[in-house]
């Protein structure tokens, strides 16, 4: 790898949480810093790239938005393997779309693992303003804890704590990211640095006979 | 992973391992052998190679087997039915066994050498056909020729790897690796594409994959040693069973009945369908893309704002429900194992792939609920027992009508709109037509304007000029009656005046109705004036003989008897009669003499008048009456001669104004005979008389 590789960053965030809860509002406001879809032109809000330069690096997120309907939920997996975030979205006034983020995360630490940065939001904060909404968020906070999470109180509407929710993510995930590459390359999550082992292990053994290594049968 | 085929015909030994003698059961993922004979016959092949190479000593010892296996893949296209296929593939593999396990022989190793020569053929043809595209990249030679070199190492590889029977995972992690290399070696400073720009870097990485997966498309692509193409019938039928689902059991935004949707899901679908017929991931995937994008499109007419997931998959569900394309896991797959895999892991298009492979999940673990649905209905929709004809599928059964209504609908649209066009265009030809008619109409106006009637006065004819003086002599007779309905008559031979002015404007073409209506308007000044000036003179005897009693009468009859009277006889009497009279009566001549002096001195006034008037038309007028003296004068003298001469000339004339009119009243007011009676009864003013 060379230098200018190890100051740029790609992360894939997924945008997970209930239909509803503000997705994709929250992915506008940080991308477009618009709140009214109507006013935008652009085409869908489903997948965004947003570059941040932080500390002098650059930071290119690859925001991927889900389908948060019930009957999708056990598409998941498909979604998230290979993301180094997640932003769990929740509605401060519905504790069910909070109960679904505990079944992600859950998820997603059995199938990505510990490495993945996860991010609970609890969006639409102005609602607490304009109808004098009740909202105590100890208990989520203290679950946010517990599982090792970030918590982040929003409100894409008025623009409130988004940016900072994406900030934070980006920080965690190129600190993780830099502990990786200096632990070990060979534990390194992208495909592309795994299969560069590989190649240099082919290199060596390019003029040796190619064989189905024996652990492949034995492994049926 | 056991083999199995549902189909009864294959019976137990053909599900055997190959090897002879072996109890155990075959896999075509091992050649259909059980797996410890495949191990062994492995090893044996590389033993066989082994001591090929401690002979040859040559970097070409690989190349052994890979003619059989070629033919055998170039043989067995994927359409044909698996059956034969595994019948073939039998054959073939045990060629390849026998020959492999049995070569020792220089023959063979020249078949080798041959089949390698024939093979970078085959590589140089491809490098040919992408000849152009490797010129057209902004790269070095050296990097041409290390881009060439490093094709044909990976070329050379894959050919080895397939060759020995791997399994398509590690072809595919060979392929990944070659790609990865390829990136490496251009990312590496000191070589051939240190100088390259990124993007042409990019550009020539996708190259590369183009040129490898173009290469071994049809090898890769679905092959035998996978279940790719029982999956792909299987999900293919998955999708038929379930083509009742309609958007409303996606809870998708779709609308089906929308036209202008239906014909963006059309396309959609088109684009996802033609995703079999390239051969490149690249390509492939470029569809995918296209597809998504479609699906965004229609998206944001149907839901306001740009759409989010929660739209966007159940539509991308929907469509691919619709579409049902063909060979859908081999291409997923092949996406899968051979495409760059930075590209289907981020990036826009990693998000639409990843999309569609949740697409495909879900179709292929779709439950009653999952289209919120009992059981039961599920059940019975599954198995045909009870159909749902939804929009899309009246749409598509009723899609012969339907397009040519719509198409008839988009002609009677068009001509409707060239209608309407013509129409507008009417209104502004009118408009154009008005237009030219003013501006005509002006330039007439202005021409006249420009050119005003100068030599009238010159080119006045005698007879109009007699016959005005005639007819003034004759009001202003008429005027000065002192009658109380003097008014009523001026008025009245005001409009006679006016009558015997037109028809003047007849005879004189040349002459201006602007400057008649001066010249009347003078005439009445002046008559108007007379009663001032001539209440001096209003007893002369031709005024008296005319009696105030009569005077109506008269008044309506003179004129009457001119208009009306048409026989020549009548006149010709008349004027006899008139002689008559003019005999009896006590000398119309005087009368007439004092006439003239009284609109001599009128004329005067008149002058005076005008001179008081400012008016240009009144100069106008003025040198007419200058001029009118003058004729007056000449006219007077052979007073009774010019009324003969007159109705000789011209017997039809007698329309026109008269000027002996005094004198037949005379006659009239003389004799009242029975005849004068009868053309009195037509005026309707008799009975005063009796």
């Amino acid at each position: 790898m060379s230098t200018e590789a190890s100051s740029n960053y790609i992360f894939k965030v997924v945008l997970l949480g209930e239909g509803k809860v503000g997705k994709s509002s929250i992915l506008l406001r940080f991308v477009h810093d618009q709140f009214n879809k109507n006013h935008l032109s652009t085409v869908q809000a489903s997948f965004m790239n947003k570059k941040i330069n932080f500390d002098n690096k650059r930071v290119n997120l690859n925001i991927w938005d889900t389908a948060g309907q019930e009957i999708f939920h056990a598409l998941g997996p498909i979604y998230y393997r290979n993301s180094h975030g997640a932003i769990l979205v929740y509605d401060i006034s519905s504790e069910d779309s909070f109960d679904k983020i505990k079944v992600w995360i859950k998820e997603l630490k059995k199938i990505v693992g510990n490495d993945i940065v996860c991010v609970i939001v609890g969006n639409k904060t102005d609602l607490i303003k304009d109808q004098k909404l009740s909202y105590d968020p100890e208990p989520h906070l203290s679950y946010a804890k517990s599982v090792g999470a970030m918590h982040f109180l929003t409100s894409a509407k008025l623009n409130e704590n988004i940016d900072e929710a994406f900030l934070e993510i980006s920080k965690s995930m190129m600190k993780i990211h830099d502990e990786k590459q200096l632990a070990n390359a060979s534990l390194n999550r992208t495909g592309s640095m795994r299969r560069q082992l590989r190649v240099e292990e082919s290199t060596e053994a390019e003029e040796m006979t190619e064989a189905p290594t024996t652990s492949r049968c034995c492994g049926r | 992973m056991m083999y199995s085929i549902p189909k009864p015909r294959i019976d137990q030994s053909t599900l055997k391992c190959k090897q002879q003698n072996c109890e155990f059961y075959g896999n075509a993922q091992w050649e259909y052998y059980c797996s410890k004979c495949y191990r062994d016959k492995l090893l044996r092949e590389r033993l066989a190679q082994e001591s090929r190479a401690k002979i040859v000593h040559g970097p070409k010892k690989h190349q052994t087997s890979s003619k059989h296996s070629g033919e055998h893949h170039s043989k067995a296209p994927s359409g044909t039915t698996p059956n034969e296929d595994k019948k073939f593939k039998k054959r073939n593999i045990l060629e390849v066994f026998k020959k492999t396990t049995n070569l020792t022989s220089i023959e063979n190793l020249k078949d080798s050498m041959k089949q390698h020569r024939n093979e970078s053929r085959v590589v140089e043809h491809v490098s040919m056909a992408h000849i152009e595209m490797l010129k057209s990249l902004k790269i070095s030679d050296q990097a041409k020729r290390d881009f060439k070199i490093m094709i044909k190492t990976l070329d050379k590889s894959i050919n080895r790897s397939y060759a020995n029977g791997s399994p398509i995972d590690r072809i595919s992690e060979l392929i990944q690796n070659g790609y990865t290399r390829f990136a490496d070696f251009t990312e590496t400073k000191e070589l051939s594409f240190s100088d390259t720009p990124p993007e042409v870097k990019l550009q020539t990485l996708d190259f590369f994959e183009k040129c490898i997966m173009t290469h071994h498309y049809k090898h890769l692509f679905s092959p035998q040693t996978t279940d790719d193409e029982e999956k792909d019938q299987i999900i293919q039928k998955r999708m038929k069973q379930l083509n009742w689902i309609n958007a409303k059991h996606l809870v998708c935004s779709i609308d089906e009945r929308n036209e202008e949707v239906r014909d963006l899901v059309y396309s959609a679908i088109t684009e996802l369908a033609a995703m079999d017929s390239f051969a490149t991931p690249q390509e492939k995937l470029e569809c995918i893309v296209s597809s998504c994008r479609i699906i965004f499109t229609l998206l944001k007419k149907t839901c306001d704002g740009p759409a989010s997931a929660d739209e966007f998959l159940p539509a991308l569900i929907f469509v691919v429900l619709k579409a049902n394309p063909v060979r859908l896991h081999s291409n997923i797959n092949y996406i899968n194992r051979f495409s760059n895999a930075n590209r289907i892991m981020s990036g826009e298009t990693g998000y639409y792939f990843t999309n569609l492979c949740c697409a495909i999940s879900f179709i292929e673990n779709l439950t009653y609920e999952s289209v919120q649905l009992t059981k039961e209905e599920f059940d019975e929709l599954m198995s045909g027992e009870n159909q749902i004809h939804s929009a899309w599928e009246s749409a598509l059964l009723a899609c012969e009508s339907m397009n040519l209504i719509s198409s008839n609908m988009k002609i009677m649209k068009d001509l409707r709109e060239r209608n309407q066009r013509v129409e507008d265009d009417i209104s502004l030809l009118g408009a154009e037509m008005r237009e030219f008619k003013d501006e005509i109409f002006k330039k007439i106006a202005s021409t006249i304007e420009s050119a005003p009637l100068i030599k009238k006065p010159i080119k006045t004819p005698t007879i109009v000029s007699t016959r005005l003086s005639g007819a003034s002599n004759y009001h202003i007779r008429r005027c000065s009656t002192p009658s109380e309905s003097s008014a009523n008559r001026h008025s009245q031979n005001l409009s006679t005046q006016q009558k015997i002015v037109e028809e003047n404007k007849k005879d004189l073409l040349a002459l201006d109705e602007s400057n008649f209506e001066t010249l009347v308007k003078n005439i009445s000044e002046k008559m108007e004036m007379k009663p001032s000036g001539t209440l001096s003179t209003s007893n002369s005897t031709d005024f008296l003989s005319i009696s105030p009693i009569f005077g109506q009468p008269y008044e309506a009859l003179s004129f009457e008897e001119s208009l009306v009277s048409t026989a020549e006889e009548d006149l010709i009497r008349g004027i006899r009669n008139i002689n008559y009279d003019i005999d009896f009566s006590d000398s119309p001549e005087n009368s007439l003499a004092e006439e003239i002096a009284e609109i001599r001195k009128y004329s005067s006034i008149a002058k005076e008048v005008t001179k008081e008037g400012e008016n240009s038309s009144m100069t106008m007028s003025k040198s007419y009456l200058e001029e009118f003296d003058p004729l007056m004068a000449k006219d007077n003298q052979p007073e009774s001669n010019t009324s003969k001469s007159l109705i000789d000339e011209s017997p039809n004339d007698y329309l026109m104004p008269d000027p002996l009119l005094p004198i037949k009243s005379d006659y009239r007011l003389s004799s009242q005979t029975s005849k004068i009676q009868s053309i009195s009864c037509e005026t309707g003013k008799n009975p005063s008389h009796d």
